[in-house]
């Protein structure tokens, strides 16, 4: 019996192992707690997962992140099975928006609160808790704005809840859209009265709140004024509120237009000024918040991958092709209308390009590849076909292919170059680590020149559009109109995912974009002179885009209805 | 009881003859159909006294105990035991139909079929080395009731079989005792596979859920068969079973007319599109330009494979031994050849006698496998190729200037697949196994038995990158002859060196007691394990960029500029106890119990120890009076098995709270920023999935083998599925509750294998068709259940009704019934639902026509019924045939799966006629329907008109019945012919035995894919997300095969 016991010892000592194994990744709560390091990197987490570039969630080089300006009619893409496409032809159902334009960032929130509430525990530094604060409280209004703008008033979430909270406590309803905006706008006020002046690049600082609460503030009383009342406040805001929400959007942009920290970038040739604060950023005076990449350091995106025409690119390339409509919009440097020479679109007519084509805005130079425009000293070539005979040479004094590329000539007629880095010749795709401008002093002066026109400050109004027309050497306007403000909006901000959330915030979305017929160019260059005739052609991917009432508002979807029975779904789903 | 059988030999051989204690001597002679049978074991009961028949026949023993018995054993026979009433006695051995004397490797021990009371498959060396495989996976496929393998491509190297039990889920393979996989080992060195489907496979607790796969290697021989050397070598040419049919040049440029892109933008300068004609022809020379099939250009027709083994297996005196050397070598079907994969496996298994009560065992193992390719993606050269446009050359004139497919993105799989321009990559791959045990037969306690054993196990996986930058180019001979006929049109990827590793070690000590007795009419047996396994991993990698120069393709020579390197460390343990009790009585009642003590360091104290036993029972009718001398029942066994397991892959740490340090940045300032995040709440409780299994297995054998059958139903419970408690709580709260164990379902099902055995003439031949049947259901699931009274209880009703999982089928796809699709505008104009949800003011002609399911009018999610079933078919059946005559045999294998629907999506769709995306399949071209000049269908066929597809809601995003099928085939698996040269003619030539033959696999398919069949491979297509596998994946192989065995 001994030697059985001492057998069965034996056996239980074969069957131990060290179970008390943790992982390596891991820092306890205590820790964050005491060390403003820590708290700063769970901040930099929320920086991370904020999407400030929109739509770049999922893929950093996905084609998601050219979702708003296709839906928004900007531009369009290459191929009709590219997301962002899809998108823009969904209609939104019960089951949810279609997932490009969804954005729900409450994880997210949740970790801003979380630190708050670290920060209002912590023993370190009062003037670091306070910055901190600050910092998480402009994240907070940032993502809320993301949401609200797509879905209205939002469920407002302001303190991490611990699971043992009462069902009442989890179960919150929606917040009104005046409430919700009020909530952003408190803690961009937080911000500005918190935030540094200057702080390292691609952090927030006091201007970075000061620009935002102009945007939110814009936004609010664009919907005040323009959208209809809606019985429970979800999708609407008082229109009586609309004029003190002008006049915070204009305080706003003034305090940074006149805050002397961020000017308008300037210089003599106006197309390369105006282009290079896109592809510089970093440096340029009027960017007031950004997001960083790095090449070296494996943070990159595809931008200049998708952009570059066929003959530059690496990669994919000539993907985002712009509509005629808003070539359109592109005034002459003499400040005649875009669409001027329209009518010689005929397939008949020849004529000089350098007319047609060179003689607009600046800021459309600069936004834009076009027919013979010179990049890395060479000609972009976009036509269909070479006609007659002869050996007329290119603006750059190459001789020219019969006809262009393929990419490059089958759809709009014209690529967006905004953004693309002229000195980077044949990147690989997925290589790009141009900065993305999240707020810059441009369209603080938009924001500043119409709430100044909707509260009746006309010469202010026009000042400020004005100081902008005249940065890119475009004649002064004599009288502003509503019209006119929406249009220098487009114009300065295209291709920078604004039009599709001012269209929505204006009420002008159904008018811009059911159902309408969106035309491309064709281009053909005569070999012996160089001239040019084109065609406007039908390009529409077989489908029209839609955009019903309904769709001001997307939906939480059924399934986010179901886990909580006090939230409304917005109408129509 | 094999190898009981042949150590007591041994211990008799070495020490019998000691036995001065005999006191009475029996002699007799042992036939067999009156035929002499040498080699009978011949031992006396309940001692380790014992001998063997001699070549006659004839046998002597000395008994140590007067009146004891004698049991008569020899393999293929049934035991006899005979009292010893007389001094001579001559026995009739009965072969045993039933084989109810088969040796059963069952979880830490063996039984013999007869006493079996679990659910256990069995598959034996003969039928594992029938055709050769790179991967031995798929030799388990048809082999066993209820476990199914699905074999889901060929590509070289890669474990693709996919293995499962009763649809149950990846099972714990074991090899020899200790956790492994299957792929890998050379099938040669396969003694038996025992499959555990029901709570037999609860003695591995924990992670045996899914049930168990045992692998036992190949051991020393009897002493009396000498040594025996063999050599297996095969030969085998492979070819793809299916290989998609794309349109030639004039259909895509047809296509691309008719859906709008135009034929000439989607081909080279030099090519035009003659609109009248329907032809396209190159500018230059005029002539029509048929085009190029690029799957074609890619693989070539037939790829050789060999495999070499040779093994020694025998015994001398005191030590036995089986040694093994394996070698395949496998290429690939891509054209270039730059992929192959070879793998050496060498084993040895000794066993030691060193005295009366001590033995030794010492296994060692070596794997290397090697796969030497070039340097691309598969999925993501899969995904190109498909692209390739019939109008666009893969391979130029000179063949130097790399092509592309055509499409927009540079990419070029023809030069992808080539080592010479995407660089090189070499994965090694060793694994080294040692084991050694020591068995000690404790002299003071009859029966019972102490080994201690000691595994340890370390694997590297090796892996090194040389990628290469290159360019592609565009041909347009209208720039000029030669060089200048070449345009850069972009490049892939960029020259990068990486090298990483990735170190397993694993320590694995056993200690197990046996006890094993019998008196009067009962035997009892006894097992006692104790077991501890820590394991630890090491991930190392660096990379650089920019070599100097691909002459020394080195991190040291390469760019300093882009340095990056990381490290993975984990590790984890486990301890375990075992125990198991074995009781009959008479034989005939059988009874087992088992219990399991698993801890892991998973989970937190708290749920760190979980408790797995299992009970089950066995009665064998055919031992009871009243049909043991029955002449039709051979035998007749009831069973029953009940028995608790667990599943514990299924979290890691998830019990600590805190911040986890992400290995991702932001920048700030030109730094990059370090980031933690929040872990999330955290529960203590977190633990594994409990598995609760019930079986019922009824066998029996008739008319001496005429036929034989083994049905068993079961059902299994899987409760504690991990699952976020989120229903409590709502999307704005911002976290997810801690993973809980809440959530269960079920499976339930049954396995049918038949047998019948029989002779006509001289061709004796047998037929094994089997069956199987299993399906889920979601038992209880975390979820949003809406209550159904009050005002919004009908909407809730209909919510719950198409959400909710609780109660209903886990195999049910959701999406639209379609009524055709539209083919005139002015249907569309009159159509009295809303589709788009827009007044169909979206929709055009082709558009799917979806049913109104609720007759409001308006289609959307409540619109939504069951089209299809799972992925993974319901029912798996298969048929093993074979025949035997004289020095010949042929065997045959058919298997085949139903119950399972495909999804032909994405680029096997029936839309796919972008000009962008992959190229159109011949099928699609075929069968697509034509537009007149006002837009409306003109000639109606099953597919609709082509047009560019995208943003087309209703045959992009929601599923619909139209491109789905309830699929089913059958495939002759495995043929093979096989030849025994004849003993004398073997005999002149010094040898012992040659065995020669023919095999083919997956040489006939029979399936009801319709116009998708050839194309894709019904046992495919639904691992692969319901894409259309070729398109994404290296298809499966057909094999033929010339093997020869030669004994020696």
């Amino acid at each position: 019996m001994k030697k059985l016991t001492y057998l069965l010892t034996v056996l239980f000592i074969f069957g131990c192992a060290d179970l008390d194994l943790s992982p390596t990744d891991m820092i306890s709560e205590e820790a964050v707690k005491k060390d403003p390091r820590l708290v700063e990197a769970f901040l930099t987490k929320i920086y991370a997962n904020a999407v400030f570039e929109p739509n770049e969630v999922g893929s950093m080089k996905g084609q998601e992140r050219l979702t708003d300006a296709v839906v928004g009619a900007e531009y369009t893409l290459m191929a009709p099975w590219q997301n962002a496409v899809k998108a823009s032809y969904n209609i939104p159902t019960s089951s949810g928006a279609h997932n490009n334009l969804n954005r729900w960032h409450y994880g997210n929130i949740r970790s801003c609160n979380e630190i708050i509430d670290i920060l209002n525990n912590a023993s370190f530094d009062p003037q670091t808790i306070q910055q901190q604060i600050a910092e998480a409280k402009f994240l907070r209004a940032w993502m809320y704005l993301d949401m609200t703008k797509r879905y209205g008033g939002m469920p407002l979430e302001l303190s991490a809840k611990s699971v043992d909270s009462t069902v009442d406590e989890l179960m919150i309803p929606r917040s009104t859209l005046q409430a919700t905006y009020d909530q952003i706008i408190s803690d961009l006020d937080a911000g500005i009265a918190d935030l540094p002046g200057t702080a390292l690049y691609g952090k927030a600082t006091k201007w970075a709140a000061y620009a935002l609460k102009s945007r939110a503030a814009l936004y609010a009383a664009r919907i005040a004024k323009y959208h209809p009342q809606s019985s429970n406040g979800l999708t609407s805001i008082p229109s009586g509120s609309s004029g003190g929400y002008y006049a915070m959007a204009l305080a706003s942009a003034n305090a940074v237009i006149d805050g002397g920290k961020h000017p308008l970038h300037t210089g003599s040739n106006k197309v390369t000024t105006y282009g290079e604060i896109f592809y510089k950023v970093k440096g340029i005076s009027e960017v007031i918040f950004s997001e960083e990449y790095n090449t070296a350091l494996g943070k990159t995106h595809a931008w200049s991958g998708y952009a570059l025409p066929d003959g530059f690119k690496a990669g994919w390339g000539s993907n985002m092709h712009m509509y005629l409509a808003s070539d359109a919009r592109f005034e002459y440097q003499d400040g005649s209308p875009g669409n001027k020479h329209h009518a010689k679109f005929n397939n008949k007519t020849w004529f000089d390009i350098e007319e047609v084509i060179y003689k607009k805005d600046p800021r459309y130079l600069a936004s834009l590849f076009t027919p013979e425009d010179i990049f890395q000293g060479r000609e972009v070539w976009f036509h269909d076909k070479s006609v007659g005979a002869g050996t007329k040479l290119g603006r750059a004094g190459n001789v020219v292919p019969s006809r262009a590329p393929g990419r490059n000539r089958n759809r709009g007629g014209r690529l967006i170059q905004k953004r693309v880095h002229p000195d980077v010749e044949f990147p690989a795709f997925g290589t790009d680590d141009v900065d993305y401008i999240v707020l810059r002093t441009g369209e603080m002066y938009l924001n500043a020149s119409e709430a100044a026109f909707e509260t009746g400050k006309m010469t202010q109004a026009k000042g400020r559009l004005n100081a902008l027309r005249d940065r890119v050497g475009m004649p002064a306007k004599t009288d502003v109109t509503l019209d006119l403000i929406k249009n220098e909006r487009f114009v300065e901000l295209y291709a920078e995912n604004h039009r599709y959330w001012d269209l929505r915030t204006w009420r002008d979305a159904q008018a811009e974009l059911h159902l309408v017929t969106k035309f491309g160019t064709k281009w053909y260059r005569r070999k012996s002179d160089g001239m040019y005739k084109a065609k406007k052609w039908k390009w529409n991917f077989s489908q029209n885009t839609p955009f019903l009432p309904k769709m001001y508002w997307l939906p939480y979807g059924t399934n986010k209805m179901a886990q909580n029975p006090n939230l409304i779904e917005n109408p129509g789903y | 009881m094999k190898k009981l059988n042949f150590l007591t030999i041994l211990i008799v051989f070495v020490f019998g003859i000691g036995s001065l204690f005999s006191q009475k001597t029996i002699t007799g002679n042992v036939t067999a159909d009156g035929v002499p049978l040498p080699g009978v074991s011949v031992i006396e009961q309940g001692t380790v006294n014992g001998v063997n028949s001699d070549f006659d026949g004839n046998y002597t023993i000395t008994l140590i105990n007067e009146n004891s018995s004698l049991i008569f054993s020899f393999i293929g026979f049934v035991t006899q035991t005979v009292s010893t009433s007389s001094a001579n006695i001559d026995i009739a051995m009965v072969e045993d139909i039933a084989k109810l004397e088969e040796v059963v490797v069952t979880g830490y021990g063996s039984t013999t079929k007869k006493t079996l009371t679990g659910a256990i498959g069995t598959v034996s060396s003969e039928a594992l080395t029938l055709r050769p495989t790179q991967n031995t996976t798929e030799l388990l496929m048809g082999q066993v009731a209820g476990l199914s393998t699905r074999q889901s491509g060929s590509l070289p190297g890669n474990d693709s079989a996919n293995l499962s039990i009763r649809n149950f889920g990846s099972p714990m393979v074991l090899i020899d005792g200790v956790e492994s996989t299957l792929g890998q080992i050379d099938p040669n060195d396969i003694q038996s596979i025992s499959v555990l489907k029901d709570a037999a496979a609860t003695i591995y607790g924990a992670r045996a859920g899914n049930g168990v796969i045992l692998v036992t290697t190949k051991r020393g021989s009897d002493a009396a068969e000498g040594a025996k050397f063999s050599y297996h070598g095969t030969t085998t040419w492979s070819a793809l079973v299916t290989m998609p049919k794309t349109v030639n040049a004039h259909q895509f440029a047809e296509l691309m007319e008719e859906n709008g892109l135009g034929a000439e933008n989607e081909m080279p300068e030099y090519l035009d599109y003659d609109t009248t004609r329907k032809r396209v022809y190159n500018r230059i020379t005029g002539e029509d330009f048929d085009g190029v099939d690029w799957y074609r250009t890619i693989y070539k027709d037939w790829t050789p494979q060999k495999q070499h083994n040779l093994s020694a297996r025998g015994r001398s005196d005191k030590i036995g031994y089986f040694i093994s050397l394996g070698f395949t070598d496998t290429q690939s079907a891509f054209r270039d050849a730059d992929y192959t994969h070879n793998r050496y496996n060498i084993r040895s298994n000794l066993d030691a006698e060193f005295n009366d009560n001590l033995s030794a065992r010492l296994d060692i193992s070596y794997r290397q496998t090697t796969l030497d390719r070039a340097n691309f993606g598969i999925q993501e050269m899969y995904n190109r190729l498909g692209t390739g446009k019939p109008t666009n050359l893969p391979i130029f004139p000179n063949p130097d200037f790399a092509s592309q497919t055509g499409a927009a993105t540079p990419y070029s799989p023809v030069y992808m697949t080539r080592k010479s321009h995407s660089g090189t990559r070499l994965d090694r791959d060793n694994n080294l196994q040692a084991s050694i045990s020591l068995k000690y037969d404790v002299p003071f306690i009859d029966g019972l038995s102490a080994t201690a054993s000691l595994n340890m196990e370390t694997q590297t996986e090796w892996n090194k990158k040389v990628q290469k930058k290159f360019n592609m180019y565009t041909y347009n001979p209208l720039l000029g002859e030669g060089d200048a006929a070449y345009v850069f049109f972009g490049t892939y990827q960029r020259d990068m060196i990486t090298v990483d590793s990735d170190r397993d070690m694993e320590l694995l000590p056993k200690l197990t007691l046996n006890y094993e007795n019998s008196w009067d009419e009962h035997a009892l047996k006894a097992t006692f394990v104790a077991e501890s396994t820590t394991f630890e991993r090491d991930y190392l990698m660096g990379s650089r960029t920019d070599p100097l120069s691909f002459e020394a393709p080195y991190l040291n020579y390469s760019s300093e500029a882009e340095r990056n390197n990381a490290e993975i460390f984990s590790q984890s343990a486990r301890s375990s106890y075992v125990g198991r009790v074995n009781y009959d009585y008479k034989q005939k009642y059988l009874f087992e119990a088992t219990m399991r003590a698993d801890a892991t360091a998973r989970y937190a104290v708290e749920g760190r120890w979980g408790y797995f036993p299992s009970i089950s029972f066995g009665w064998r009718i055919s031992q009871e009076d009243f049909m043991k001398d029955s002449p039709t029942w051979n035998n007749l066994k009831l069973r029953a098995s009940y028995g608790l397991m667990g599943n514990d892959a299924v979290s890691n740490f998830d019990y600590l709270t805190g911040y986890n340090i992400s290995s991702g940045f932001y920048m700030f300032d030109g730094k990059p920023f370090p980031i933690i995040s929040s872990a999330g709440l955290a529960n203590r409780l977190v633990t594994w999935e409990t598995m609760k299994i019930a079986n019922i297995g009824i066998e029996g054998t008739l008319w001496n083998g005429g036929l034989g059958f083994e049905l068993d139903v079961f059902y299994r419970l899987r409760e504690d599925i991990l699952a976020l408690p989120d229903s409590d709580i709502p999307f704005h709260f911002g976290a997810s509750l801690p993973k809980t164990n809440l959530n269960s379902r079920d499976n339930r099902g049954f396995d049918l294998m038949l047998k019948h055995k029989g002779k006509i003439g001289n061709v004796s031949y047998n037929i094994n068709p089997m069956v199987s049947f299993s399906r889920g259901k979601y038992v209880s699931w975390e979820e949003n259940i809406l209550p159904t009274d009050g005002a919004d209880g009908a909407a809730n009703a209909t919510y719950n009704n198409r959400y909710v999982l609780t109660g209903n089928w886990d195999d049910r796809q959701w999406g639209y019934q379609t009524n055709g699709f539209f083919t005139s505008q002015s249907q569309i104009d009159n159509h009295p639902v809303d589709i788009d949800g827009a007044g169909n003011v979206t929709l055009i002609v082709g558009n799917l026509i979806k049913i109104d399911q609720n007759g409001d009018n308006l289609i959307d999610w409540r619109d939504q019924v069951v089209i299809g079933q799972g992925g993974m078919p319901k029912w798996n059946y298969s048929t093993n045939m074979g025949a035997k005559y004289k020095n010949w045999s042929l065997d045959m294998l058919w298997q085949g799966a139903t119950g399972y629907t495909i999804t032909f999506g994405g680029k096997a769709s029936p839309w796919s006629h972008s000009g962008h995306q992959s190229v159109a399949k011949s099928f699609a071209y075929e069968n697509r329907s034509l537009r007149g000049a006002n837009g409306d269908i003109e000639i109606l066929r099953a597919f609709p008109p082509t047009f560019t597809t995208g943003g087309t809601p209703q045959i992009d995003q929601p599923a619909s019945d139209f491109n789905r099928l309830d699929a089913m085939y059958l495939r002759l698996k495995t043929i093979s012919l096989s030849y025994n040269i004849p003993k004398n003619i073997v005999d002149k030539i010094g040898l012992t035995s040659i065995q020669l033959y023919l095999a083919g696999s997956n040489l006939l398919t029979f399936d009801n894919l319709g116009v998708y069949s050839g194309s894709y491979d019904p046992e495919i297509v639904s691992g692969v997300g319901g894409e259309g596998g070729v398109d994404r994946a290296y298809p499966n192989n057909k094999t033929l095969t010339t093997g020869i065995k030669i004994g020696f």
